[in-house]
């Protein structure tokens, strides 16, 4: 075929698995090819276009009015409490994969009073990021102490006071440790937030708000 | 259609954890997602429980989406066709496939054939100049979520036998859609 360089078991897989044809383990080997599989992914969405139109055909049917809200609640969490919208909730029952803080640091810098921590890990990705911060100085300490940085991603660390709406803390280094002094109004509320990490494109958030994967939560020790 | 522009727009700001974008999203796509969720499972209960799942996987994909190369409306029927199969090969074990409601031939009305868009005169011009039983069968996968157990006992021919038919049938309906 002169439009694709695919053979043709290639484009009979691609059709396939569009139609939904392949069965489970096939499909999703497929599907691991399709990530790293240029003419493969094109393919398959060359098919999927063109068999699309077939389900014009398909009767609209009006789902029960109850759904809807179910769904949203599903994806937000519980609904807005009278403090606000409480984003810790919306981390704990939404899908991110979290693990919660070890209680081990790995640091081993002198300790005054006053510090506090979280050591936040995803398991999943090997990844395992620490935050330590000095009250007296009001330095924060940010370290990947595992984890590769992913081509075009960055994963940059939030601070959540209870109520309210996280606030980005910057980008974890890709790799090693960087500090940066926090602004009082952050530094007051250090002791009590928990802290998120979040998979965001390289750069950070566009928005201002976490728009990728969270991929760890941890509340923070006085240590 | 500028309300295929407008779902995109709102994927992209979904993407951007937008609820009021994801609210109206809904509005606009769910009857025709559960449609389809309904005529691959036949049943309003598990459609249901198709819809939940294919709007919490628009949620949580909607910032990838500029990548898939995928137009809104086909991504959002792929998310609904896959996540019905998947039921439907799940809860399929042991199932009667005869008296399966979707076994009757289906096809275009053509009366309405003068609605249809020119994406749909393709694919239906294509289909037609297979034999019947080969388009049917492009049609029941699609549409139904027949697997090739179903529409080789469908078509009393061994498995081998359904898989060369759709291999030559896929091959020629390429050929027609690329002409």
């Amino acid at each position: 075929m002169s439009d694709t360089s695919l053979n043709e078991d290639d484009i009979n897989l691609a059709a396939e698995y569009a139609l939904g044809l392949l069965d489970g383990e096939n499909a999703r080997l497929v599907e691991a090819r399709l990530n790293l599989d240029e003419d493969l992914r094109a393919e398959v969405v060359r098919w999927q276009e063109k068999l699309v139109p077939l389900a014009d055909d398909v009767a609209l049917v009006e789902p029960p009015a109850r759904l809807k809200g179910v769904i949203e609640r599903k994806i937000y969490g519980v609904p807005v409490t009278k403090a606000g919208f409480s984003f810790l909730r919306f981390l704990t029952i939404g899908g991110a994969v979290a693990m919660l803080a070890l209680t081990v640091l790995w640091f081993t810098l002198n300790r005054d009073t006053g510090d506090y921590a979280a050591v936040l890990a995803d398991a999943g990705r090997g990844l395992k990021v620490e935050a330590v911060f000095d009250q007296d100085s009001g330095t924060l300490e940010v370290a990947r102490l595992s984890g590769p940085e992913l081509p075009g991603r960055a994963v940059e660390l939030w601070l959540i006071a209870e109520g309210a709406a996280p606030v980005s803390l910057g980008l974890v280094p890709a790799a090693g440790g960087a500090s940066v002094t926090l602004p009082a109004d952050l530094a007051a509320k250090f002791a009590s937030a928990t802290l998120a990490i979040s998979d965001e494109p390289t750069g950070g958030s566009p928005t201002g708000s976490p728009t990728g994967a969270v991929l760890a939560t941890a509340v923070v020790q006085e240590i | 259609m500028s309300n295929l522009l407008q779902i995109e727009m709102l994927i992209g700001r979904v993407g951007l954890n937008d609820r009021d974008a994801f609210s109206r999203l809904y509005d606009l796509t769910a009857p025709k997602l559960f449609g389809i969720a309904i005529r691959v499972l036949g049943n309003q209960a598990e459609a249901e429980d198709v819809l939940q799942d294919t709007f919490i996987k628009v949620w949580q994909g909607a910032s990838r989406y500029a990548v898939n190369g995928l137009s809104p409306m086909t991504w959002l029927v792929a998310i609904t066709r896959n996540t019905a199969i998947d039921k439907l090969r799940a809860r399929r074990q042991g199932e009667d496939i005869a008296d399966h409601p979707g076994l009757a031939d289906k096809r275009p009305n053509p009366e309405a054939a003068a609605l249809q868009s020119d994406e749909r005169r393709r694919i239906d011009a294509c289909l037609a100049q297979l034999e019947p039983d080969r388009a049917a069968a492009v049609r029941g996968a699609y549409l139904d979520g027949y697997s090739y157990e179903d529409l080789s006992k469908r078509h009393n021919v061994p498995l081998n036998t359904m898989r060369t038919w759709l291999r030559r049938s896929l091959l020629s309906l390429r050929e027609c859609l690329s002409s």
